[in-house]
């Protein structure tokens, strides 16, 4: 509000007005300004103003905010029994551009005082977003587009609040001092409506679907000050003015911010699905009204990826006691029975000192020692006989034996981890806003090598978390870590040795995961600690089904560390292996209610 | 009589309809597999593991296709606690598993049997004193299979075993099983067996302990697992008598190759 003082010398009849700069008015927008006088006690003063002739724009003129607009416009002052007096008089900018008012006092009628008050009459141009402590806002590729951004730490321990962007409003004229208001909403999810992902509980395209708690349209500040979605920020010289948006750390919160000096034209304005319009459906931007590209808030799970040491002791070991040759194999008795039965289907012998020969199975013959069905006749059977032999199955997870020797100098080739990589279309979990990054955890060359082990326990697991997953303490609520290693075999009964095994177990995570948390984000699960995915397993399936790539199992195991349960259907967290990678919109909603890092509560 | 047949051809079709229907009712309603379940020990101790034994059985005269898990990632559980509130456990196991579902085949007459130990969120689950009514539900791809509502009780445990469930809730990274970094769950389990040595939890313990030594201390290991294998209640029994075979036939062999091996050196 610009105040103006009469200071009126009864006799010399003199005026005194400070008015330097032209004053900002915001389109339509009532600027009120103070005229104030010292005069005769209990007097009333007749003024009045109006628009000189020239400029650009057009002013009008008013004795009340929502009173009539004119130019000119007749008004009066009266003073009181000390001879002050003072009203406000509310100036509108109807048209862009500069104008200058003019008064006069009825002391001196037809007399035209040129006092040059200047306005310059403008609105906003633009509303931009730009990064603060983010390295940038880039696309974002799903649907709606818009901008996104990663509010998590720039690495481990990071303590910055990233969660801040700029909004910018800039001024189609360079006018300094004009009050702008931003306005953020949250706009409508914009996937499908009506199921976890998007409820729309509140009608079609209703937005308030972000998953924080409080707060979903964002909070806009200005200096660090604010706690609502609303703030005003004063145009700069360079007709400027800049407010922070505060997003959420929920992955797939999106928001809009509107900006307008207009406070009239700003409180008319809705969300309708991802846009913002006007009561009119007209959507921004409005010529008093601009509003920013959808802002989407996207998350970084960094993955430390560690392998098992080559395998050791994925052999077995007896002495034959005696053999029978005949059609072309041999059947060798060992001493001990200490073979899974039918573990070395497809495998092979190697007597210690003589020769080697496939195997077709083995099988239990207790109280007997074990017997082996040798794929050629041993010739002649009595110089094999009392000999050690070493037998090893058909694992060959990197396919490149012959004949198979257990994998012995081998460490598990690394998953393919196509199916997380943000970098091409084919991250399974951009519908949640996630993208998985293999960094080690967030430290560099962190890709340990675990101690081996053929068929682990969940304690030989537990031993591996605890022993190398070096990038855990690095866990935190704004920088997701998860831990993945590449493996050998699970159980025994379920490593697909031999191939009649069933319900061949692929992979295993350690975690506290679900299926449907309901509306609202009140049981988001714990998630987990390590995921392991068996690659003798996998290959030894995949080639089993002919299939040659199996990309889906390590990211089926992150989305068990990221709360992630097993459901039927056809979905990446089907509780077999289907080939399907997409999320359910329960696991959609699941992971986008996650705040904290995998296993933390 | 003549006039009257078409009247007893109609009648006849519409009686022979009728049986037709009451036949096809009753050969669908008629169920061609049954799903059973019982707990290993019909009373526990709160935070005891579970134990629990499915069975599938084919009740045709026809080979039957079942495509599923039988395990425990594909079970759901119902539970009706003391207080009447009944509710669906979410996840039964803290390892959850990616596997691929085979189909299998149950010959007529066929029964499968398997055992599933829970040992996941017990005190959430059960950790009220009193009866509880248990059912489970198998869904496989192709069928939906339901057991009848069992009874377990959970005891009020008394004297040691009270002291030893009191500390368990004391040390909740001990009695939930989930992983604490920082943790010496080793420790912790050790100081726990030699406090409460003659109780049910401490045998949980020393199983646990005996798997977590296996493959590091096998004098240690054994002493566990010998601990426990003499106890038929105990729901792992059988896991550590298999494990305890496993273990002290990988040493036998070990120590012949050992031997044969120094044999070998020394001529």
């Amino acid at each position: 509000m610009r105040k103006f003082l009469f200071l009126i010398a009864l006799l010399a009849g003199s005026y005194v007005v400070t008015q330097a700069q032209p004053v900002g008015l915001f389109l339509d927008e009532p600027l009120a300004e103070v005229r104030s006088v010292n005069s005769t006690p209990n007097t009333t003063i007749h003024y009045t103003v109006r628009q000189k002739t020239g400029g650009t724009g057009d002013i009008t003129f008013a004795t009340s905010v929502n009173g009539t607009y004119s130019d000119p416009l007749n008004y009066s002052i009266t003073t009181n029994g000390s001879g002050f007096g003072q009203t406000t008089i509310y100036t509108k900018g109807v048209t862009t551009g500069t104008a200058t008012a003019e008064e006069n006092i009825n002391l001196f009628p037809g007399v035209w005082f040129d006092w040059n008050l200047p306005y310059s009459i403008t609105t906003i141009s633009s509303v931009t977003l730009t990064a603060i402590n983010q390295p940038t806002l880039d696309t974002n590729p799903n649907a709606s587009n818009g901008l996104r951004v990663y509010p998590d730490g720039n690495g481990p321990g990071d303590s910055t609040d990233r969660r801040a962007v700029k909004v910018t409003a800039t001024m189609a004229n360079a006018v300094a001092g004009i009050p702008i208001i931003f306005k953020s909403f949250d706009v409508d999810d914009p996937s499908a409506a009506g199921d976890a992902v998007d409820p729309d509980t509140g009608g079609a395209g209703s937005g308030l679907d972000n998953r924080i708690a409080s707060g979903q349209n964002g909070i806009m500040q200005v200096s660090g000050s604010g706690s609502t979605n609303e703030v005003v920020a004063y145009t700069n010289s360079s007709g400027v003015a800049e407010a922070n948006l505060i997003v959420s750390m929920h992955p797939g919160d999106n928001y809009r911010v509107a900006a307008s000096g207009n406070v009239a034209a700003l409180n008319d304005i809705r969300v309708d699905g991802t846009i913002l319009e006007d009561s009119s459906n007209n959507a921004l931007p409005l010529t008093k009204v601009k509003g920013t590209d959808m802002l989407t808030v996207w998350r970084t799970l960094h993955l430390e990826v560690d392998r098992m040491a080559a395998p050791s002791g994925n052999s077995g070991w007896n002495i034959m006691q005696t053999g029978w040759t005949g059609g072309g194999q041999t059947i060798v008795q060992a001493y001990y029975n200490t073979f899974e039965p039918g573990q070395y289907e497809n495998g092979w012998i190697y007597f210690d000192g003589l020769d080697d020969h496939g195997v077709s199975t083995n099988s239990a013959n207790a109280p007997y020692g074990d017997l082996v069905f040798v794929q050629s006749e041993l010739d002649p059977v009595w110089a094999y006989e009392e000999q050690e032999f070493t037998i090893v199955d058909d694992d060959d997870y990197n396919d490149d034996d012959s004949p198979n020797d257990g994998d012995g100098t081998e460490a598990a080739p690394i998953a393919h981890l196509d199916a997380m990589d943000n970098l091409t279309s084919t991250n399974v979990f951009a519908p949640a806003y996630i993208t998985v990054v293999n960094d080690g955890g967030g430290i560099g060359g962190n890709n340990n090598t675990t101690a081996f082990h053929v068929n682990p326990d969940e304690e030989d697991l537990d031993d591996i978390f605890d022993a190398k997953y070096g990038s855990w303490p690095n866990g935190a609520d704004n920088f997701w870590v998860a831990y993945l290693v590449m493996g050998y075999q699970g159980e025994a009964a379920t490593d697909n040795d031999p191939v009649s095994e069933v319900d061949e177990e692929l992979g295993v995570t350690k975690a506290v995961a679900d299926d449907d948390i309901g509306a609202g984000c009140v049981d988001v699960p714990l998630g987990g600690f390590y995921s392991f995915v068996w690659q003798e397993t996998v290959r030894d399936y995949f080639v089993q089904e002919s299939d040659p790539v199996d990309d889906l199992t390590a990211p089926h195991e992150i989305g068990h560390q990221l709360g992630l349960e097993d459901r039927s259907g056809n979905y990446l967290m089907s509780d077999t292996a289907n080939g399907f990678s997409t999320l359910h919109p329960n696991d959609i909603h699941i992971l986008r209610c996650r705040t904290k890092a995998p296993g933390r509560s | 009589m003549k006039h009257k047949l078409p009247y007893i051809v109609a009648i006849a079709i519409l009686v022979g309809i009728a049986m037709l229907a009451v036949y096809s009712q009753s050969t669908s309603e008629r169920p061609q597999l049954s799903f059973e379940m019982k707990p290993l020990r019909q009373s526990i101790l709160p935070l005891e593991p579970i134990g629990l034994e499915f069975s599938i059985a084919n009740l045709t005269s026809e080979k039957l296709k079942l495509h599923g898990v039988e395990s425990l990632e594909w079970i759901k559980l119902e539970v009706r606690r003391p207080s009447g509130e009944t509710f669906v456990p979410k996840q039964l196991s803290n390892l959850v598993r990616r596997k691929f579902a085979s189909e299998k085949t149950y010959e007529p007459g066929q029964t499968k049997t398997w055992v599933e130990k829970l040992e996941f969120k017990l005190n959430n689950y059960f950790g009220e004193v009193g009866e509880y009514q248990l059912r489970a539900k198998y869904q496989s791809r192709d069928h939906l299979l339901t057991t009848a509502w069992v009874t377990l009780v959970v005891e009020q445990p008394e004297g040691e075993d009270l002291l030893a469930y009191e500390k368990l809730q004391t040390i909740p990274a001990m009695r939930d099983g989930v992983l604490t970094p920082g943790f010496d769950m080793s420790a912790n389990r050790v100081a726990f067996i030699e406090q409460f040595p003659n109780t049910r939890y401490a045998d949980y313990y020393r199983y646990k302990m005996a798997e977590s030594l296996s493959d590091t201390d096998f004098g240690k290991a054994v002493e566990y697992y010998e601990a426990v294998i003499s106890k038929p209640d105990f729901v792992f029994v059988e896991d550590a008598k298999r494990k305890f075979q496993e273990l002290r036939q990988k040493k036998e062999i070990e120590e012949v190759r050992r031997e044969r091996e120094k044999r070998r050196t020394t001529n």
